[in-house]
């Protein structure tokens, strides 16, 4: 509860910023970092909550970024959206299908390479995708109107997450991700629950995808990169997985220090790749699990203090 | 048409063999999915071309010194950063992906997106029953079977090999009989490292040198071990050739740049009707 305050509360503020910030780049950058925290907090409830290791969210960002890329200006904004998140729960389908009903780590394989098969595919049916100049498309808003549009996305992405995973499905998968063989013992239908986080991670990104394409205005191959995938991940490693707001946290940290490295090649693939190691090395729980070792030590001396 | 199939897909099946191999070894031994596999196999690429484009090196040493350093390269990096995690599959996994990353992208750093060539080590063709092959790809396949021999004996004839064999089969079991099970697996990652090595020097004549080279690699010998089955040699190197020949049949017969679409295709039609592969003793629901 406290939690979902204190993220509207951040919402609100940032809601405010454009009367701060009236320069449109500033402006662009909060909108990819809106845009990135619902790619990282839906990307956690499965890798964080079913401890199913997704390497490959851009798959449904760039699936959601072409679905929406297709349909702009043939239908309306909402129902190209909605085709985004479809595509991508179709995608997660038919990846998890196969993938999820196994244990090891056949998922994140296959999540790794599956988005660089889609690129690839882009590039031979470049009749229809636009090859590497990808799709331009008219954007449904103007960036203001944009900026509140992908604030609202990530705040309800959070949010309903959020929910969702302090909800019987958060707690059951993470029963599943604790110990599947118990889990499916005591009658939980594992597979079932882990395809269902699975696809609510692509949807949710897909949309994000969706808005992606409007908000750039074009949708290209660097959609399904290796560096959005990471990008993601890092975000959500050094936020603290199986939190949703950790990753949050996490992708407007990162977003706005990748930013600050725009222009220096690669130093945004060095920084990402170094964050994700120092992360996994040094800082498993990420940051807010970091948090809440130091507020469970707190109370203990508390309690120590007052026995 | 169907020649070129034939010989590239030899070729290819030899290449992809050596590179699962050492993938399913430190799987099969320390339950350790490696990513950054590939980039092992693009950094021992590069190794060579620095070696013999700016050191002037005779290309088997110029091989020997890439293996060397990339098999050491495997044992620090277990030692560094997988020991200290053990204990999480997901870290491990994690950490070997973002391994991964970060040589590409210091690789994309010191030479640049621009591929690099090395240049073929021996000229001239022969025929081989009616086809025409380059010693080239003779020497390919050659080198590779020996280093796929080299394997096979010190798996099954020495002592550490033995060892290595019964960690994967069992650690607790084979750690009271006296084998040092971490010292085993740290053999293990170097001998995977070093056979991505071999399989980076391999394709070096043959390919252009880019820093993300390593990423179909990585896919090819992961479908090749999901349809051969952990831990099963015969089984990786019979689905190597196999996984060769349906790349280089729609390299040829479809489009080029869809040959890992249809590694993908195999891999997610073995993980869905044969998830213990074609010759694997099952790897559990």
């Amino acid at each position: 509860m406290r939690a979902e305050a204190g993220v509207v509360a951040a919402a609100a503020l940032l809601a405010l910023a454009p009367l701060a910030l009236g320069n449109p780049y500033v402006l662009l950058i909060l909108i990819l970092a809106n845009l990135y925290v619902g790619f990282a907090a839906s990307w956690d409830i499965l890798a964080g909550y079913a401890g199913q290791f997704n390497f490959g969210q851009a798959l449904f960002v760039g699936a959601g970024a072409y679905a929406a890329g297709f349909l702009a200006g043939r239908l309306p904004a909402v129902l190209g959206l909605a085709a985004a998140a479809l595509v991508a729960a179709g995608l997660a389908l038919l990846i998890g299908l196969p993938c999820l009903r196994l244990r090891h780590a056949y998922l994140s394989l296959v999540t790794l390479v599956a988005p660089l098969i889609l690129e690839r595919l882009v590039f031979t049916f470049r009749g229809i995708t636009g090859g590497e100049y990808g799709i331009t498309l008219e954007p449904f808003a103007g960036r203001l109107g944009l900026f509140y549009i992908t604030l609202a996305y990530a705040l309800g992405t959070v949010l309903i997450l959020h929910r969702l995973g302090r909800g019987r499905l958060g707690l059951t998968l993470l029963a599943i991700r604790e110990d599947d063989v118990a889990a499916q013992a005591a009658g939980v239908a594992i597979v079932r629950y882990k395809l269902a986080a699975f696809v609510l991670c692509a949807a949710f990104a897909g949309v994000g995808g969706g808005l992606y394409a409007h908000a750039l205005g074009a949708v290209a191959p660097v959609a399904f990169s290796l560096d959005v995938s990471f990008a993601i991940i890092a975000m959500g490693a050094v936020g603290g997985m199986g939190t949703i707001i950790g990753p949050a946290l996490g992708a407007y940290g990162l977003t706005l220090a990748g930013e600050s490295l725009r222009g220096v090649e690669h130093a945004r693939g060095i920084l990402y790749a170094a964050i994700l190691l120092a992360a996994v090395l040094f800082l498993p729980d990420g940051i807010m699990g970091a948090l809440a070792a130091r507020r469970t030590a707190v109370q203990a001396t508390a309690v120590k203090a007052s026995a | 048409m169907l020649a070129d199939i034939l010989v590239f897909g030899v070729v290819w099946g030899a290449i992809y063999a050596v590179l699962a191999l050492g993938f399913s070894i430190i799987y099969g031994v320390a339950r350790i999915l490696n990513l950054c596999h590939g980039a092992l196999y693009m950094a021992s690429s590069y190794l060579i071309y620095i070696a013999i484009a700016t050191l002037h090196w005779p290309f088997a040493l110029a091989a020997l010194a890439a293996l060397a350093l990339v098999g050491g390269y495997g044992m620090a990096f277990y030692r560094g950063v997988v020991q200290p995690m053990r204990g999480s599959h997901t870290r491990v996994l994690v950490a070997s992906a973002a391994t991964a990353i970060l040589l590409q992208e210091i690789a994309f750093w010191v030479f640049g997106p621009e591929a690099r060539y090395v240049p073929s080590v021996l000229q001239g063709e022969a025929l081989v029953g009616g086809v025409v092959v380059t010693y080239q790809q003779l020497a390919t396949v050659a080198t590779a079977l020996i280093a796929m021999g080299a394997v096979w004996l010190f798996l099954g004839r020495t002592r550490a090999g033995r060892a290595l064999r019964a960690v994967a089969q069992d650690p607790e079991v084979a750690a009271l009989s006296g084998i040092h099970v971490e010292g085993t697996y740290l053999l293990a990652m170097g001998l995977s490292a070093a056979l991505a090595a071999v399989a980076g020097a391999l394709v070096a004549p043959f390919l252009t040198v880019a820093p993300d080279m390593g990423w179909s690699p990585l896919l090819t010998a992961f479908a090749i071990v999901v349809l051969g089955g952990m831990g099963s040699i015969g089984g990786t190197v019979a689905a190597a050739f196999l996984i060769a020949f349906v790349e280089m049949a729609t390299a040829f017969y479809v489009a080029p740049q869809l040959r890992d679409a249809a590694t993908f295709v195999v891999m997610i039609a073995a993980l869905t009707w044969r998830p213990q592969g074609l010759f694997g003793k099952g790897v559990a629901a």
